[in-house]
């Protein structure tokens, strides 16, 4: 059984739980809508490194480009939301259509060094650039015509919110779709075994380098969204931090099932938020020990575990219902 | 450069040609002067003692390695200089010593690996995979080719290490080889699952061209029809089983002193 | 022409000092990576602590400079093989994204507890007055501290060659990087040159760590800081091989300091573009594909 489509009958009650909130939390709507973009990022980030294998350490590079681009075009005067979306996900992906083809020349260690060294460049980069980034102060002059021409960004965040969940809603079912075809399938086979993929006849640097570039999209359109949606790019969207945070929400949900990748970014950022108030440094001891406790309990992350609880309740089951005559 | 034709002169070109091969690492000749030629359907087994330059030789055809001269064809295409993925595209396909498989996926998804490779489907990334029925059917039926459909739905990795090495013929056979390298396709299978394995093996379709490489006579004997020995690089003799069995030549050059009573044994 | 060559000298002897404590952190790391294929990305907490120590050490012992070092190396490195047992044991056989995981957790832990224990600035420490004055080399007057860094460092790397060239557990050190299962095969305790080995790197970052605590402030983030330059090192000098490792450290320091020297503004980003240029032209060292 394809492991990804276990979990189907709860996604429907998951959106209608992520429309709700509106409802329920309608103050908090800046919070969730920062906890959406980041679902997206980790589904994207779930799509290089949990399905195709690509251990990247560097998906910050994508997101950034993303937030620049859309601040760029509105500050060029594209007001237009929903189209600066797409366009600065295409640029995040035309981006790694440059780097992809030697980035994914080597795998493992290398590609990680590769990785990190490339993102801090491009942090370095920024810094530098300050008449296009703003430098430190970031730019914060991001004017939006309202979404469809009709719904006016608020103050309380509620078109805010509902904007970016439509595109995670959209980005999750496409990446949905890329890892239930046949690609996604021989993606994973690239994971598992690349050297035997080869000798299938598969293009491998081909599926990898599409696979990138589709999950450089997603990450594009995630860093387009935060700065629309927050109206500010500072240069941290780029920094190491960034890609570090990413890395940890998506294994705490669990890598190669797309479906951590929401759980870990929900998780993750709800525990930042409570402990916003504490000094930064003692941020850390949470982040350090959930690393430690996801490499702990192995494989799967928090949607691994669920996993795990509910086929033992179903053999324990299964088992009662066999010792009764 | 002509085209390889078979001995007689006809038309039809050999499955598998191998001309001139030289591969040298450093100072030691791995394959000196190697020349091999597989018909169609033919039951070519590469014998050799340890160190003899077999597993190189798989690793010069199917391209792994690159040879420092001589020519390699599969049919009347020169494929000396093209990629192992190439190459398995013009149907030279190869199994491995040890089991390469894909082992977090189910029995069936690796044949279904294999077989959306073949036809070119794995480029299409947005159609569900669930909607190429044919693609689940084939899988299925290519696992009944070795007896494994019972274990399609298993993950690899916990499947026994019997069955593996019947999934890594699996695999090989997705891809419709017309020229399949079987690389000890017995090691390490315990003597209740060879009888599968060997029985898989001899209802492979008896149009594909297989050179097997292979330490045991027994296995030897029921399988080929011609048989080549290895020594240091060389190719020392090709001929029917039962000629290279007796050939005295065989005996001392890879049999040495002590394979005598090893060799009795096995024959 | 004067000018030029005061600019030169100048590079030269900061570049090179400070390559040298690069060289002293990344050089456990080239090892362990040859050696064990363990991503250890909490190598430069190793060097972070040996600098804690050996400047607590100072300050409260009174301990002279080059004795606190060495014996914060003494420490770090025993201390390491507790952790080698606890940790990283069950790292060799795990994932690689196992690895970066935990080891980047490690590190994230090291930074909190330094700031929990030590407080969030840079940890003040002075350098012995003998090495803060200036020395006469004839054409300039240089701070004696750069040039001493620059003779240890060669003193270590002597020392270094001779214990990988000249003696049996060397030996069998580079037997086990070449080839793990063979080297296990002839009957090399393969586990305990591990930790032996690992032991031996963390002490070596950690004395880097403390004798370079004057060119690399130590901060609770110095984990952060410096990984990246010990990554590049790592990777251009390529995994395992320890003889490349020197070079390229002494290289990107001079490569540092120069772009810092002569491009004041552009500075770390022209030093980042030529190492990501370098790391993706050869991303398994300047010196890989020729062994293969």
């Amino acid at each position: 059984m394809n492991r990804l489509l276990q979990w189907p009958s709860l996604e429907a009650p998951f959106w209608v739980a992520a429309l709700a909130v509106v409802v329920i939390f309608p103050s908090d709507l800046s919070l969730a809508t920062a906890i959406a973009v980041m679902a997206l990022f980790a589904v994207s980030l779930d799509l290089a490194l949990g399905i195709a294998g690509i251990l990247t350490l560097g998906h910050a590079l994508y997101f950034g480009a993303g937030a620049y681009a859309a601040a760029a075009l509105a500050t060029l005067g594209w007001a237009e939301p929903v189209s600066g979306v797409v366009l600065a996900g295409i640029a995040a992906a035309l981006l790694a259509g440059v780097a992809g083809p030697f980035i994914l020349r080597s795998r493992g260690l290398p590609l990680i060094m590769v990785t990190l060294v490339l993102g801090l460049f491009a942090f370095e980069l920024a810094n530098k650039a300050s008449d296009f980034t703003g430098g430190d102060n970031g730019l914060s002059d991001i004017v939006l015509a309202p979404v469809l021409g009709v719904f006016h960004w608020s103050v309380y965040a509620r078109v805010e919110y509902l904007y970016v969940l439509a595109f995670l809603f959209v980005g999750f079912q496409g990446a949905k779709r890329i890892v239930g075809s046949s690609f996604g399938l021989a993606l994973r086979g690239i994971r598992d075994n690349p050297v035997r993929m080869a000798y299938l006849g598969a293009p491998v640097q081909s599926h990898l380098l599409r696979a990138y570039l589709s999950s450089a999209l997603l990450a594009g359109v995630a860093g387009a969204l935060s700065a629309q949606t927050t109206r500010f790019v500072g240069t941290d969207v780029l920094s190491i931090n960034t890609s570090i945070d990413v890395l940890v929400m998506l294994v705490l949900g669990g890598t190669g099932s797309l479906y951590g990748a929401l759980v870990g970014a929900i998780v993750y950022m709800l525990v930042h938020h409570l402990a916003a108030e504490w000094n930064p440094y003692h941020w850390m001891f949470i982040i350090g020990a959930l690393l430690v406790f996801v490499v702990r309990i192995g494989e799967g992350g928090l949607v691994g575990i669920a996993r795990r609880i509910t086929e033992r309740s179903r053999q324990t089951i299964g088992r009662r219902a066999k010792g009764r005559p | 450069m002509s085209e390889p034709m078979s001995e007689s002169g006809a038309s039809t070109p050999y499955a598998l040609t191998a001309r001139g091969l030289h591969k040298r690492f450093g100072g030691l000749t791995v394959a000196d002067n190697i020349h091999l030629s597989l018909p169609a359907g033919a039951r070519h087994a590469l014998i050799g003692p340890n160190g003899a330059g077999k597993t190189t030789l798989v690793g010069l055809l199917t391209g792994l390695l690159r040879i420092d001269s001589g020519q390699i064809w599969l049919g009347s295409t020169d494929v000396t200089r093209l990629s192992p993925q190439a190459r398995v595209k013009h149907g030279l396909v190869r199994t491995f010593q040890v089991n390469s498989l894909f082992p977090s996926l189910t029995v069936r998804q690796n044949v279904e690996l294999a077989l959306s490779e073949h036809a070119g489907t794995s480029r299409s990334m947005l159609r569900s995979i669930g909607s190429l029925t044919h693609l689940a059917e084939r899988a299925l039926a290519t696992l009944a080719q070795v007896g494994l459909e019972h274990e399609a739905g298993r993950r690899v990795s916990e499947l026994a290490y019997g069955p593996q090495r019947l999934l890594e013929i699996a695999l090989a056979l997705a891809l419709e080889p017309r020229v399949l390298l079987l690389d000890e396709p017995a090691a390490g299978v315990a003597s209740a699952d060879a009888e599968r394995m060997m029985s898989a093996i001899e209802r492979l379709p008896c149009d594909i061209a297989i050179l097997m490489i292979e330490h045991d006579m027994r296995i030897v004997r029921r399988f080929a029809q011609t048989v080549t020995v290895l020594v240091a690089g060389q190719v020392l003799a090709t001929d029917t089983p039962e000629a290279i069995m007796t050939s005295e030549a065989v005996r001392r050059v890879y049999l040495g002193s002590g394979g005598q009573a090893r060799y009795d044994h096995r024959s | 022409m004067e000018p030029f060559f005061a600019g030169a000298s100048f590079i030269a002897l900061y570049g090179i000092s400070y390559g040298i404590v690069l060289f002293m952190l990344s050089v456990g790391l080239v090892l362990t990576l040859g050696l064990m294929r363990v991503v250890n990305l909490a190598h430069a907490a190793f060097a972070a602590i040996g600098g804690y120590v050996a400047v607590g050490l100072m300050n409260t012992l009174g301990m002279p400079f080059v004795a606190a070092a060495l014996a914060s190396a003494l420490l770090v490195g025993v201390g390491s093989l507790l952790i080698e047992r606890l940790v990283y044991t069950s790292l060799y056989q795990a994932s690689e994204l196992d690895q970066v995981l935990m080891t980047i957790g490690l590190m994230f832990l090291t930074t909190a507890s330094l700031n929990l224990v030590f407080g969030p600035d840079v940890v003040p420490a002075r350098l012995p007055a003998w090495l803060m004055q200036g020395l006469d080399l004839g054409f300039r007057k240089v701070q004696t501290y750069r040039v001493f860094v620059i003779a240890l460092g060669l003193a270590l790397i002597t020392l270094l060659w001779l214990l990988f060239e000249r003696t049996q557990f060397g030996a069998r050190l580079r037997a086990a990087v070449d080839n793990r299962s063979m080297a296990a095969a002839t009957g090399i305790d393969v586990r305990r040159l591990y930790s032996l080995a690992f032991a031996l790197g963390s002490a070596l970052a950690a004395f880097g760590g403390a004798i370079g605590f004057a060119m690399l402030p130590l901060e609770p983030l110095y984990p952060f800081k410096y990984l990246t330059l010990m990554l590049i090192v790592v990777s251009l000098a390529g995994m395992g091989n320890l003889r490349a490792s020197a070079g390229v450290a002494v290289l990107v320091g001079v490569v540092d300091t120069a772009a810092r020297y002569l491009l004041p503004v552009a500075g770390a980003f022209v030093v980042y573009g030529v190492f990501v240029v370098l790391t993706l032209w050869r991303p398994n060292g300047l010196f890989a594909g020729r062994v293969r």
